[in-house]
């Protein structure tokens, strides 16, 4: 900020003397001393006639901010501009504030008003600019950045605003001529990187202005000019299929797999200007000529197996895991899970699998050659990755007694490898006893302590065990030192960490930490979003303009991300069950329900007091210590009980609701989600919105049939006119069809979708809300045993059990639950939820892992 | 207490971005461009910006935000896009 007639633009006019300390006010504060700043400040603010002195009250506020202290820095700011409206310094500063407030309309005001006094102020010019592009309002950029150029017509970055500007705004006729001037008049003789930017920006504005041809000729014209050949080579290969030249583009896309043969993109590219994507002969023909040439590349070899069945697949599969397998690629099974869609190639795999295995059964460490050459014998530790790669085979197909026969198998063979125990951990996680694989990972990472990604994993599973204050134990051995791992975690922006705590505290009915930790990622994103601003001047002065592009729509786009998807799942549900299950909100009442003793509740209550207590003092403390070092707090401040009082958990969960389907989430399952809330909301086009975008993705999900139904009940009952009226009935019909019964409707996907349990359960789920009296619980406990019912899997035993407590399924006795809870054991013996797991006694020596495994093979 | 919690925020943020700000403050940049004062002229003359004009209904708007419940920078902007046509803004917005 440089106030260039200081201290005196305004109608307060300072003399000589207090005029010298407000340009020391102005220089301390570019140069970062703020204490020296209020000095000077006081200097004149001590001065009676000058004590409301606006300029400087502005300037004390402005560094009060630099350096925290906000409320007091607001306050300073307020008055200095009471005091003096018409200078361009206080508006300014003010506008300063209200952007650190995040009230950008407010602060863009401002500025506008400061640039009525001082018009070509480039200061604040430049200020109002980043506001401009930072909400995305290009017509006003355009015009700041005219301005900025028009004051600034030899700076290089006035010029690449400008053209920036234009082509945010699809004029890309303008911002090509500008850029051809420029470039006419700047090209160097020899290696410049900027240059070579310039000239991929200017191909970027050429392609996306629908000149493709233009383009190609201006991309060759410079070839000699672009630093980043990949990008000129990809460039290339694009435009020459855009102009429908696929012979040159093959040629191109084969040079870029010479350079580089692992990267699938290429291969994907090369497919498609062959011709040959429908065509997995001709493709595995090109496939096996690129293996033949590039001897070491596993990507042709890999995307070959993906292309054939049978005896063909079960050759490939032969040459691909031998050598990985007598390396121990750790990546063998993951390269085999796409196969995993298919049940006959699951087959192959088995199969193909079992031999190893009984060969090296039959013949022994000492003997066994995998590809029956006797000439040589396998190195000993293909035995160990054979066992792994067995172990996780079995994992994924649900088959968990073989899975952990295999993984301790490994254990046995070499008893010091760490990822065995994690697998064996990853099986019993899988097999839904938390317990137990939280068990195996402290295993796991008490063999290498300075390992972070095991302690990661360690911290997750113990949450999954609903044991977070143990994992935040964990997990605090990689965090900062007399810290709370929650909070340090919480600053790192760990969002793995902040999902997976916030379920842990869902599970055991702390819906008010587990809101915290929801609303820590949308905190986490308006973090990132804020961060854009540094980038709107650094990417033009560095001239990497067509990243900074992409930044640009990144970010537009940002909330799109899986994290944020799960956190607003999170938060959205339990805004749900607020107005559903209010009682629940009680985190004591969820926890008493068990069926304890008087005496039991008083002691847990106790512990439960002592344990907020000891956690209350201790971030308190932590505050109190960073207010000490700082002068200001970090982080999130939320409170878990203040999200639990809200007055209007829809509106809360609509706030998530909105960031999910504006973006276009692929989820079908978030369009079902927002519909919910939408349809409780009363905000029918929304809701119609939701479901419609979820059709089009996938017609038949049970979520989305489920509020489907739900909708179609309450359409009758709206009252809509005009226009919305108009809407909504177009979307009715895309959504719905000709049907208009939400019973029928209901019946006609219970019919068509008879073997799928997921289905069956947003069936009964849909006829409990239709007809609350009628019970469907008989039926529900026979799709459970139904063996021609597919998708009977832990997971959707899980959302049984979990919808039966929220009241979605109707009344469920005790017997009726009993019997649900003994026919999920039957199917998943080592299901926790259900009151299975592995007992306990058999598991008590942890340290050697022989016996452990002969008692859980025993079992 | 919600005021405060709000600005404590804005810290955090401004914390993880001193380190940035010393890349991107904002130094006065050298005159570099080699322009030539004709060209730069011409340039300058044709370029200037002149965006339609387009006439929003104060009513449309209110009526899109507080269907969609969208902010207003949004619907002004889908406005604008379909020179001023709520319907074609509703519908759009509802991707139809």
């Amino acid at each position: 900020m440089v106030p260039t007639p200081a201290g005196q633009s305004s109608s307060q006019p300072l003399p000589v003397k207090e005029l010298g300390y407000f340009k020391k006010i102005v220089k301390s504060y570019e140069q970062k001393q703020y204490k020296t700043g209020l000095k000077f400040a006081k200097q004149i603010l001590s001065t009676p006639q000058f004590a409301e002195h606006g300029e400087t009250l502005a300037m004390k506020g402005l560094i009060l901010n630099c350096m925290g202290k906000l409320t007091e820095a607001q306050e300073c700011v307020k008055r200095g501009l009471k005091s003096d409206l018409r200078s361009y310094v206080c508006w300014h500063v003010y506008g300063l504030i209200q952007k650190t407030e995040k009230k950008y309309d407010e602060a863009i005001k401002a500025y506008k008003r400061a640039l009525m006094i001082d018009k070509d102020n480039i200061q604040i010019l430049r200020d109002l600019s980043l506001l401009q592009i930072h909400i995305r309002d290009y017509d006003g950029y355009l015009a700041s950045k005219y301005d900025l150029l028009r004051l600034r017509q030899n700076q290089r970055v006035s010029w690449l605003g400008y053209i920036v500007a234009h082509h945010l705004l699809k004029e890309y006729s303008l911002a090509l001529g500008i850029i051809a001037e420029y470039i006419k008049n700047n090209t160097p003789s020899g290696y410049d990187f900027e240059f070579s930017e310039l000239i991929l920006y200017q191909n970027l504005i050429m392609r996306e202005a629908g000149q493709p041809d233009v383009a190609l000729q201006k991309l060759e014209e410079n070839a000699a000019h672009i630093v980043d050949k990949v990008a000129y080579m990809e460039t290339r290969a694009n435009l020459l299929m855009d102009l429908e030249q696929p012979k040159q583009a093959e040629h191109v896309w084969r040079a870029l797999i010479q350079r580089n043969p692992e990267c699938l993109e290429f291969y994907d590219m090369l497919q498609t200007c062959m011709g040959i994507k429908e065509n997995p002969k001709a493709q595995l023909a090109m496939l096996d000529a690129l293996a033949e040439k590039y001897e070491k590349a596993a990507a042709p070899r890999r995307l070959a197996l993906y292309l054939v069945e049978g005896e063909e697949l079960r050759r490939r599969l032969h040459e691909w895991m031998i050598p990985m397998l007598r390396k121990g690629a750790p990546s063998l099974f993951a390269s085999l899970v796409p196969l995993y869609k298919y049940p006959q190639k699951i087959a192959v795999i088995e199969s193909l699998i079992n031999e190893y295995v009984n060969k090296m059964d039959d013949e022994g460490y000492g003997n066994v050659n995998l590809e029956g050459n006797s000439a040589e014998c396998e190195p000993a530790t293909t035995a160990l990755w054979l066992y792994v790669l067995a172990a996780y085979h079995y994992d994924r197909v649900h088959m968990v007694q073989l899975a952990l026969n295999h993984i301790d198998r490994a254990i046995q063979h070499t008893p010091t490898v760490v990822e065995n125990y994690m697998l064996k951990a990853r099986i019993y996680k899988h097999a839904g006893d938390y317990d137990e694989a939280a068990r195996w990972m402290e295993e796991a990472q008490s063999l290498d302590t300075a390992d972070r990604y095991i302690n990661g994993k360690c911290g997750k599973y113990l949450l999954r065990a609903k044991r977070p204050y143990e994992a935040n134990k964990m997990l605090s051995k990689f965090t900062r030192e007399g810290e709370n791992a929650a909070s340090h975690l919480t600053d790192m922006q760990c969002m793995w960490y902040e999902l997976e705590s916030g379920r842990s505290f869902r599970a055991v009915g702390k819906y008010g930490e587990a809101l915290r930790k929801a609303h820590h990622v949308e905190f986490h994103f308006n973090t990132w979003i804020e961060d854009q601003f540094d980038f709107h001047t650094y990417c033009l002065r560095k001239m990497t303009l067509c990243y900074y592009i992409r930044l640009l729509r990144m970010e537009d786009k940002l909330r799109c991300a899986d994290y944020y998807y799960q956190a607003a799942k999170l938060a959205i549900k339990i805004y749900l069950r607020m107005i559903d299950r209010p009682d629940d909100m009680n985190e004591h009442a969820a926890m008493i329900k068990e069926g304890m003793t008087e005496n039991e509740i008083k002691k847990m209550k106790k512990k439960l007091k002592k344990q907020k207590e000891a956690q209350e003092e201790e971030e308190k403390k932590k505050k109190e210590k960073e207010v000490k070092e700082e002068g200001l707090q970090r982080g999130p401040q939320i409170d878990a009980e203040a999200l639990l009082k809200t007055e209007d958990p829809l509106g809360e969960a609509a706030k998530f609701a909105n960031n999910i389907h504006t973006f276009g989430t692929p989820k079908v399952t978030g369009y079902a989600l927002c519909a919910e809330v939408y349809q409780r909301k009363g905000k029918v086009l929304l809701a119609l919105k939701c479901l419609n975008e979820g059709v089009k993705r996938d017609p038949k999900h049970p979520l989305l049939h489920i509020q489907k139904v739900k909708f179609l009940k309450a359409w009758p009952t709206y009252d809509l006119t005009g226009l919305v009226r108009e809407t909504a009935e177009e979307l009715v019909k895309l959504v719905y069809g000709e049907e208009k019964d939400a019973a029928k409707l209901n019946d006609k996907f219970k019919i068509a979708n008879q073997h799928d349990f997921a289905c069956r359960l947003a069936y009964a789920e849909a006829e409990t809300f239709l007809n609350p009296t009628g019970s469907q619980t008989n039926w529900l406990l026979k799709s459970v045993e139904d063996s021609s019912v597919n998708g009977r899997s832990l997971r959707m035993m899980t959302k049984l059990k979990d919808g039966i407590e929220y009241g979605k399924y109707g009344k469920w006795s005790k017997e009726e639950n009993d019997k649900l809870r003994k026919l999920v054991v039957g199917m998943f013996p080592l299901a926790l939820d259900f009151g299975g797991g592995v007992p306990k006694t058999a598991t008590s020596s942890i340290s050697d892992a022989s016996t452990a495994s002969t008692s859980s093979e025993s079992k | 207490m919600a005021d405060d919690d709000e600005k404590q925020q804005v810290d955090k943020h401004n914390w993880g971005s001193e380190e940035l700000s010393k890349v991107s403050d904002t130094r006065e940049d050298t005159d570099d461009t080699k322009l030539s004062a004709d060209a730069l002229g011409n340039l300058f003359n044709s370029s200037a910006p002149a965006r339609p004009k387009i006439n929003i209904k104060k009513e449309d708007l209110q009526l899109v935000m507080k269907e969609l419940e969208l902010p207003e920078g949004t619907v002004r902007a889908k406005l604008i896009e379909t020179n001023g046509d709520v319907r074609a803004t509703l519908r759009s917005l509802c991707g139809l």
